[in-house]
């Protein structure tokens, strides 16, 4: 008759030859990985097979955790003078570099991965803006003026202002004409066809020669004709003063 | 250290020391044998490395965050000692300054009993390596006095499977080895 202790020897003697076969214990990111059932299927039969080799280490996983704490008043609780001893040699091994642990490395590498790459964003951003600024802040030439005459003011004619295909941006000069009773002013630019507000200025105030000037990139307009808006504010009325139409051709190619 | 948020991370963490400080040491004795100044080392290995990613961590899932850290301590000690074992210098066995003051060997059952038990144990050997693997995993771990739901946590599966692999092999061994298999829950 077979005793416990056969049976045992011979699960010893099957697990030596396993170990031999299997090579190296999991690491513990690889037990960890496993045990959260991160592994693809044959990553995950590999570790349960090196791991089941070694039961101390499957231990580690099964054994169950102390899950309450002592009470104050219990003979397992530290005191707060026993505490301070502990946290003293604690601090001294703080001064070593400690090792990271698995979970809480998975989860710090996740984080230092995330703001590693926030923070090339940020550098690139950062640079694109430093350059877009430097850009703004260097003299350009505009390689056309267009002055605005409000509609119905065109001297008659009824055609609206129309952009030519030069240059990078165009200047607007949107002359206002005996409308300066205003406290403050807003432009607005609104593409015509879909009778949408494409840009709106916050209130501005009238220059002395009671005009405003818009410098506008050509990459801001498609083709179509749009209406500068000029409204006037008083106190919390607002009402359109004038309109000047803007005919943006389809470029040539 | 102590001010702001890291005062209030600092109160935490005391809290949990020293609830949880004694419990964690004889954890480490009870479930893995060590030396309690060794279980006493792991502890506060556990608990600084605790210490150091608390601030992930917060509310209902910090004790179980540090359980994973605590386990996680000892999984590292106990397998960088196999490591060392597997790299350590290996001396003959036969080498006549160990063998010299050696204490004479135990009285030996006789040859016959010898052949007898070595019979019974390839038996067992046969009959446990012909087993399904998954049979197999379940009974080796069983042999080594895990209970059905470490066996389940173990192999990342359900108790129910487990006891059901654990009868179906049983049954198989019953079949193979006849009155012989007097599996050990079945001692009495």
């Amino acid at each position: 008759m077979n005793t416990k202790a056969d049976w045992q020897a011979v699960g010893r003697q099957l697990r030596e030859e396993d170990r031999r076969g299997a090579g190296e214990p999991p690491t513990a990111d690889e037990v960890l990985a496993y045990t959260r059932g991160e592994l693809p299927p044959e990553e995950e039969a590999s570790v349960r097979e090196r791991l089941l080799c070694h039961p101390d280490l499957v231990r580690t996983l099964t054994e169950p955790f102390p899950a309450e704490g002592a009470k104050r008043g219990d003979p397992d609780y530290l005191t707060d003078a026993e505490y301070e001893f502990h946290w003293a040699a604690m601090q001294k091994k703080m001064q070593k570099p400690v090792q990271p642990v698995s979970q809480p490395g998975r989860v710090l590498h996740f984080w230092r991965f995330a703001a590693a790459v926030a923070a090339a964003i940020s550098v690139v951003l950062g640079a694109s803006l430093w350059q877009a600024n430097q850009r703004l802040a260097e003299p350009r030439v505009v390689a056309e003026q267009q002055v605005l005459f409000p509609d119905g003011r065109r001297g008659g004619g009824l055609e609206a202002a129309t952009l030519s295909a030069h240059g990078e941006s165009v200047l607007l000069v949107v002359p206002l004409i005996g409308q300066n009773e205003y406290q403050q002013y807003r432009l607005e630019l609104v593409d015509a066809a879909s009778r949408s507000t494409v840009w709106k200025s916050e209130p501005l105030a009238l220059r002395d020669d009671e005009t405003f000037t818009l410098l506008v990139s050509r990459r801001f307009f498609r083709p179509g004709t749009y209406e500068v808006v000029v409204s006037g504010i008083t106190g919390a009325t607002e009402e359109r003063v004038a309109t000047y139409s803007l005919r943006v051709p389809t470029p040539h190619r | 250290m102590r001010n702001g948020n890291g005062g209030d991370r600092h109160e935490r963490f005391k809290t949990l020391y020293q609830k949880y400080y004694w419990r964690v040491v004889r954890f480490y004795v009870r479930a893995f044998r060590f030396a309690e100044e060794d279980a006493e080392e792991l502890a506060q290995e556990a608990f600084l490395r605790f210490y150091e990613a608390m601030d992930e961590y917060r509310g209902d899932a910090e004790w179980g965050f540090f359980e994973s850290v605590a386990r996680n301590v000892a999984y590292n000690r106990i397998r960088s000692r196999k490591t060392q074992k597997r790299n350590a210098k290996t001396v003959d066995i036969d080498d006549p300054e160990l063998t010299a003051n050696e204490p004479p060997a135990p009285e030996q059952p006789d040859y016959a009993e010898r052949q007898e038990a070595a019979l019974r144990r390839k038996r067992l050997y046969d009959a446990i390596s012909s087993l399904p693997n998954g049979q197999r995993e379940c009974v080796l771990l069983w042999l080594d006095d895990f209970k059905y739901d470490e066996i389940a946590r173990a192999l990342r599966t359900t108790m129910d499977a487990v006891k059901s692999r654990l009868r179906d092999a049983k049954r198989q061994l019953r079949a193979k080895l006849g009155d012989e298999a007097a599996l050990p829950e079945d001692e009495g």
